[in-house]
Order: C-alpha cells, then structure tokens, then sequence
C-alpha cells in the first residue's frame, strides 16, 4: 500500500487598487458619476461626493471598511445593466492606461511559481473580475453592489465589506477550502489598512508603499516591490491628478 | 611568480608610505560610516596609506582617442566598422569609482571619441548598454551622469539603457568552457556586430574578460564564478594570478571571443578622491597644519550634530576630482595587462611582514549603495571582501589574527534597493553563517523569486542574488581571520548575525584582540581610502 502524502499548496495574494493597479477607487467611482445621462444628474452626482470629501477622508484614515461602504453610496440608483456597461469601458480603460507596466509579468511569475493566485481587494466585481482575468488571477475576493428587485444599486455593499480584517478572514477561508498553506504563501499590498492582510502570509510584500505602510514594512523586514514608473508621494496632488486624468478622458470619449 | 608580477617595475620611495607610530605621533583619523573616529594608535602601530594621486593625462580625450586608432593587439576601431553594421557599446555601471566622479566621467570622454569614431565611419545602428548584470538599475540622472547630457539626450531610452538580464529570452548559452563552466551572454551583446566594452577600472579584479563575461550576463552565468569555493581559492580576488575567480572569468572570456567580437576600452583614474577641501583627510596626520586640524574638528563637530539621513546626502553628493592616469583599446588581454600596469603604478604599496591585529575603517559606501545605505551585509562584504582582499602576496594579517572594523553598524536597510537583503540577512544568515548552506539551500530561490525578480526588473533593487554574493565576498576574510571585532556597533543583534564580537571603542578592541591572541598583539591599520593595493612579503 502506499501512503499519499499532502502537501499544502502556497497562494499569492494581491490587492488591486494601488498595487497592480495605479490609482485608487476614487477616479473608478467618478467614471460612472460623470457618465450620468445628462450633465445636470452628473453635476448633482459629482457635487455630492465633493461635499462629502471631507467625511471621505476621515473615514478613509479611520475605517477602510466604512470609507468603502460610504463612498460606494455615490453608485445608488445607478440600474444595473447602466452599471455594467459602464464598467466594460471602465475596465479596457484601467487595462489599458492604469496597470503598472511590470503587474502582469509579477503575477505570471508567481503562477509559474506554482503558486495559485488570488485577488483581494475593495474594489466592486465589475472591475476586480475582469481585470483579475486579464491578468490571469484565478480567485477573486471583492465587494459586491446590493441591487434592488428592480434592479437598481442601493448604494449599499453586500456583506461582508472586503476590507482590513475581513479580506484575512476570505484568505483564511479560501486557504481553507484549497489547501493552502499560509504561513508558505505570499501576499502584496500597497497601503496600510492592508497590513492585516499582509500579516497573515509568511511572506509579505509592500508594493509601492504609502507612507504608513512603507514604515511598518522597514520595521518588520518586509521587502518593498516598486512596480513601474516612478511614483509621486502619495498625496492629495495625486490623487487629484488621478481623478482629472480620468475625468479628462471621460469627456474626451462622451463629448468631444 | 607569475609574468604579471615580474613585469610590475618597483615603485621607489613607497617603503615610506608604512609608518611605524610613536609616542609622539597624531592621533589617525579613522573612518567611521557617515563619519570619522580621531584615535591615537599604540607606539609600533603600523600605518599602511595609498601612494600620492598619479599624475593625470593632460588631454584624456585625446589619449582615447590615440588608443582607438593605435589599439593593443588588434586592427584600429575603424578598420573595424563597416556601414550598416550592428554595434553594442556596452558601459561600466555606478558600481565605481567610488565616489562617483565628477563630470565629465571617464567614461563619457571615451564615449564621445568612439561615437565620433562610428559616425566617421556610417555606423548609425548604435545602441548603448549600461552592463548592470545583477546590479540595480540605473536611474536616468544616474545614466546621464556617466555618459553626458548630450548623449542621454540623444540615445535614451530607445537606443541607451539598462541591461536587462531576467527578461524573457534574454541571455544566450554560448557553451561551456573544457572545465565545465555555464558560459551565458546577453542576447544584445551576441547579436550585435561589434561589441565595444568601456571599462573603467579602479581595481585589479576589476576590467579584462570580467568586463563582458561578467558585466553583461545574469544569474546562471554568474554561477559558475560567484561561489564561495572560489573566493575561498582566490588569494586574493585583487591579485589576477592569484585568484581562482580571475582564472575562470578568463577561461569563459575566452569562450565568449568565440562567439562575440569584442573590442574593449579601458580607462584608469588616479585616486585623487578629495578636492583641495578635504584633502587633509588622505594626508599623513603629522603632517596636518593647525588649519587641517581646525578643518577636521569642524567637519566632526559638524558632522556629530547631524542627522544619519542628512549625512549621508552630504556625503553622497560628493564627485571626486580624480584625474585619467592611461587609457587603452583593443584586444581584451592585451587592454587588460596594460590596464593593470597602470593601477599597480597608483595602487602597489610595499609591506614587509604579516600583522597580528588589522584595524579597518569602513566608510558610508562601497560599490552596492551608491546613493543608498550602507547595510550591515555591505559592511561585512567591504571589511572581509574587499578591505581584506588589498593584498598580493601574503594577506596583511596573518592566519588566525584578528580583524578590527570600524563601522556605527547600524541595522538598517534601503528598503527597495537591498529588498532581498532583508530576508537574506534576518532570515537566512540568522538560521545558518555557513556559505555553502545558505548557497544550496536558498540561493536559487531568491534569484527566481517573483517579488525579487519583479523589483530587479522594473524597480531599482539589486537582484535576488545579490545578498548571497555579498556574504560570499568575505569567505576568504572569514575562513582566515581567527576574530572579527566590530567597534561602536549601534546594533548588537546586526553583530551576533555576522558573528562578530562587539568593542565600544579601539582600545577595547584592541584589549579583546589581545585576550584572544593571548598576547599584545601588532597591529597594522590599513588607512582606506583612497585605495591601496598591499604587496607583502
């Protein structure tokens, strides 16, 4: 007779927004707003979240969880074939201007690596699904909008909101159903709400990190991965560029 | 004794350049990281310094440009061209001189003499390397600086770049050498029509075949040579006929010339590394004036008062004036013994006998963190690799002796360039201090890991391999010296990793030494930089 023996598989875990991708989903979220039918539910649409900023900012300090539930709000009454098909030009738009130039290469080497690879991120299925297919991710851990019987989104994200803690519990329920070995497994991450989740695998590595989580990756030893260009400090600058960029092609492609 | 060393002529005078302190010597300055110690040494102590800065070729580009058209052992660079032909002209990286010179680099002189060379001849399809092997990439500022503006400006980034050695497809298996040797080449350097090397060689185990066979190959072809057995037979790595690493880079160099049509360039630089500013800091302490030592104190005080970081940006910032001694053009071999005759002339100093104890100072920078952090893995690779290996003949301390390093020891990293050093150092060295163990068991997976090799490719870290390198360096250093003392080590743990007993201060140090050795022992400071190359008999 012979014994079978088990070896538990390693996974690689990526987050998305900030780590393969760049940018955040701020600019993913005034995609839809500013594609409103007429200009006057966009401006109403794009006035509210700039009100809002400064809740935005607190609850992105305080809870990455809340931020995501709240800004996500700014999608309700979106129907759900609108938000679809938004979200098939959002998604050619991210793949072909917003990952970084070396993502791809990264996520083949830990496929070839033997590794299986997985997507957590806070980012909604219609983005994280098709990019994690372009790239090759097998497994998906993201959020998910709440529509109603009519089909139209609530604003609301179905639980639980993937984000800090819970993104370890899916890894750790995943790890579970595939035999993965966490303590042998990788994960990447560019922010420091995601430290939970780096600190859940045995080799954690900070992307691209912001400040916060460049720190606690110096005081721990993690590696530090810049993936791409050169990157700007992480600042409101930044982020406002992100966004005009993006709104600057939106209306390039809708009116010009 | 090998034709290299018979042809080396002697150096009068440079006995000289050994001094036996006394009780009315100064006190030595010492380096110290991002800093200096002003010790006074024990009466007897031996103080080995560099010879004064060879005088520099009044016209380099000139001199250049006379070696492209009177080359060694080969028909002149534009007998070699032909219109329409493929050329590579691959270039040294920012792993030397250190400091970095300041411009116009050596290197950029012998550029624009080869490129005036090409387009006199209608050789138009040019493409620059920078010859990074393993190395981190270069940033454009860092490229621009070594090669000009005017040609960044007019090859980068189509036509000038980094090496890029895990791409895919990216090297070519030439064959193996009779003695089994891997011998693997960049897939640019073997397509190319031409392949024009400019070295800059500031160190004999630098230049010759290592420039191609080493510059321009990645992980697999660097295994054959980067071994701790081979350091472990090369004594030492500085002394070309001594060193087990020289001869097998020699014996896949010759393979490569096989396969690759090479005509290499070769500069040398005198070690002048100081302007008139700081130049009492390579001068013979008692020959200081009173405003050298007022200089000294300010720039300690100075220097005490500031933070690491702001330091190290001081000292980073430094180009070093040194001049152009020769330059040469030709065949690899023939460049190669002409370019070691000229760094012998600037490096060789005479010293007669071994040393029980040998004092170190370790700077804020060796070849791996230009604009970067001296890591603790750095620090043991400058003290027992290169610091150790200065020597021909005879190594200045003697087997069993003690080796005193002067360094703040601090367990610190730059946390994208030194990427894999972290793991390496706090993962694997703190598991095993045994080079062959640490080579089987995780080299390979450091070099294929995906993070590593990702952040090698398009981030500025060093390669996944390069820790084990760095460790295996000072195996020689390591296997020879019976105690490795650190003194003002800011990081015990960083210490007990690299096995190394801790002083507070060098009379501490030297008490340790002397309660290991069982007796006072001699000491011998070895005063670096600038550099120096030992001859002990």
């Amino acid at each position: 007779m012979t014994e079978s023996i088990h070896h538990p598989r390693e996974a690689a875990f990526f987050d998305l927004d900030g780590t393969l991708l760049d940018g955040t989903m701020i600019p993913m979220v005034i995609h839809y707003a500013i594609n409103e039918p007429t200009l006057l539910h966009a401006g109403r649409r794009l006035g509210g979240m700039l009100v809002r900023g400064p809740k935005y900012a607190r609850l992105d300090r305080e809870d990455r969880a809340q931020f995501n539930a709240a800004f996500y709000r700014n999608l309700k009454g979106l129907s759900r074939d609108r938000v679809e098909l938004l979200s098939q030009d959002l998604c050619a738009l991210l793949r072909d201007h917003e990952l970084y130039p070396g993502a791809a290469e990264l996520v083949a080497r830990e496929r070839d690596a033997g590794r299986s690879t997985a997507m957590v991120t806070g980012s909604l299925d219609i983005v994280a699904e098709p990019i994690a297919r372009h790239l090759g991710i097998e497994h998906v851990g993201c959020n998910r909008l709440a529509f109603d019987r009519r089909g139209i989104t609530t604003g609301e994200l179905l639980a639980p909101v993937m984000a800090g803690p819970a993104k370890v519990a899916w890894m750790k329920r995943f790890a579970q159903d595939e035999g993965i070995d966490l303590a042998r497994s990788r994960a990447y991450a560019d922010d420091s709400p995601d430290v939970p989740m780096l600190s859940a695998v045995g080799h954690p590595v900070a992307v691209n990190p912001k400040r916060g989580l460049a720190e606690t990756a110096a005081r721990n030893g993690w590696p530090t991965l810049i993936l791409g260009r050169a990157r700007t400090k992480d600042s409101v600058l930044r982020l406002t560029l992100g966004g005009a960029a993006t709104l600057a092609r939106m209306l390039e492609r809708r009116w010009v | 004794m090998s034709d290299d060393r018979r042809r080396t002529p002697p150096f009068p005078g440079r006995e000289r350049l050994v001094r036996v302190l006394d009780n009315d010597s100064a006190p030595r300055v010492i380096p110290f990281g991002e800093g200096y110690l002003y010790e006074r040494l024990p009466p007897g102590t031996r103080v080995v310094s560099a010879p004064e800065p060879l005088r520099p070729l009044p016209d380099p580009g000139k001199a250049v440009r006379r070696a492209l058209t009177h080359p060694e052992n080969s028909d002149p660079l534009f007998a070699r061209l032909r219109p329409g032909m493929k050329v590579l002209i691959a270039v040294d990286d920012l792993s030397g001189p250190l400091p970095p010179m300041r411009a116009p680099d050596a290197r950029q002189i012998a550029l624009q003499a080869i490129l005036e060379t090409m387009a006199a001849c209608g050789v138009d399809d040019v493409e620059i390397v920078m010859a990074i092997a393993l190395h981190r990439r270069m940033t454009d500022r860092e490229i621009g600086h070594v090669v000009g503006r005017r040609i960044f400006d007019a090859y980068a980034p189509d036509r000038l770049y980094n090496l890029d050695t895990e791409g895919p497809d990216a090297m070519v298996h030439l064959g193996d050498t009779d003695a089994g040797e891997a011998v693997h080449v960049a897939r640019v350097a073997v397509e190319a029509d031409l392949v024009v090397y400019v070295s800059l060689t500031f160190a004999p185990m630098s230049g010759g075949h290592k420039s191609v066979t080493v510059g321009l190959t990645g992980y697999e072809g660097l295994r054959a040579h980067h071994r701790p057995d081979v350091v472990q037979n090369s004594m030492s790595y500085m002394d070309p006929p001594a060193s087990e690493l020289a001869t097998r880079i020699d014996r896949m160099g010759r393979l490569v010339q096989q396969h690759v049509n090479v005509f290499h360039v070769a500069v040398t630089l005198n070690n002048r590394i100081f302007g008139p500013k700081l130049g009492f800091l390579v001068r013979d302490e008692d020959a200081w004036s009173n405003l050298d030592l007022l200089a000294f104190s300010g720039l300690r005080a100075t220097l005490d008062r500031l933070p690491r970081a702001a330091k190290r940006a001081f000292f980073h910032k430094m180009r070093a004036p040194y001049g152009i001694t020769s330059a040469q053009a030709g065949e690899t071999e023939a460049v190669h013994r002409k370019t070691l005759d000229a760094l012998h002339r600037q490096l060789l100093v005479p010293v007669h006998g071994q040393t029980d104890a040998l004092l170190l100072g370790v700077t804020y920078l060796c070849p791996y963190n230009v604009d970067s952090i001296m890591n603790p893995l750095l620090v043991h690779c400058t003290a027992l690799g290169y610091l150790f290996n200065l020597f021909r003949g005879r190594p200045l301390v003697r087997e069993g002796g003690v080796i005193i390093v002067c360094h703040p020891l601090y367990d610190e990293f730059h946390p994208e360039h030194h990427a894999p050093y972290v793991e390496f150092f706090h993962r694997c060295l703190a598991e095993t201090r045994d080079s062959h163990t640490l080579m089987q068991r995780y080299e390979r997976r450091f070099a294929t890991d995906p993070a590593y090799v990702q952040s090698f490719r398009d981030g500025y870290a060093y390669h996944g391999a390069h820790p084990f390198y760095m460790w295996y360096w000072g195996e020689n250093g390591r296997q020879h010296a019976g105690k490795v003392i650190v003194v003002g080590a800011e990081s015990r743990t960083a210490a007990d990793i690299l096995g190394w007993d801790v002083a507070r201060s060098v009379p501490e140090a030297l008490d340790m030494a002397a309660s290991f050795l069982g007796r006072t022992p001699d000491l011998t400071y070895l005063k670096v930089p600038p550099m120096l190359l030992a001859d002990v008999t």
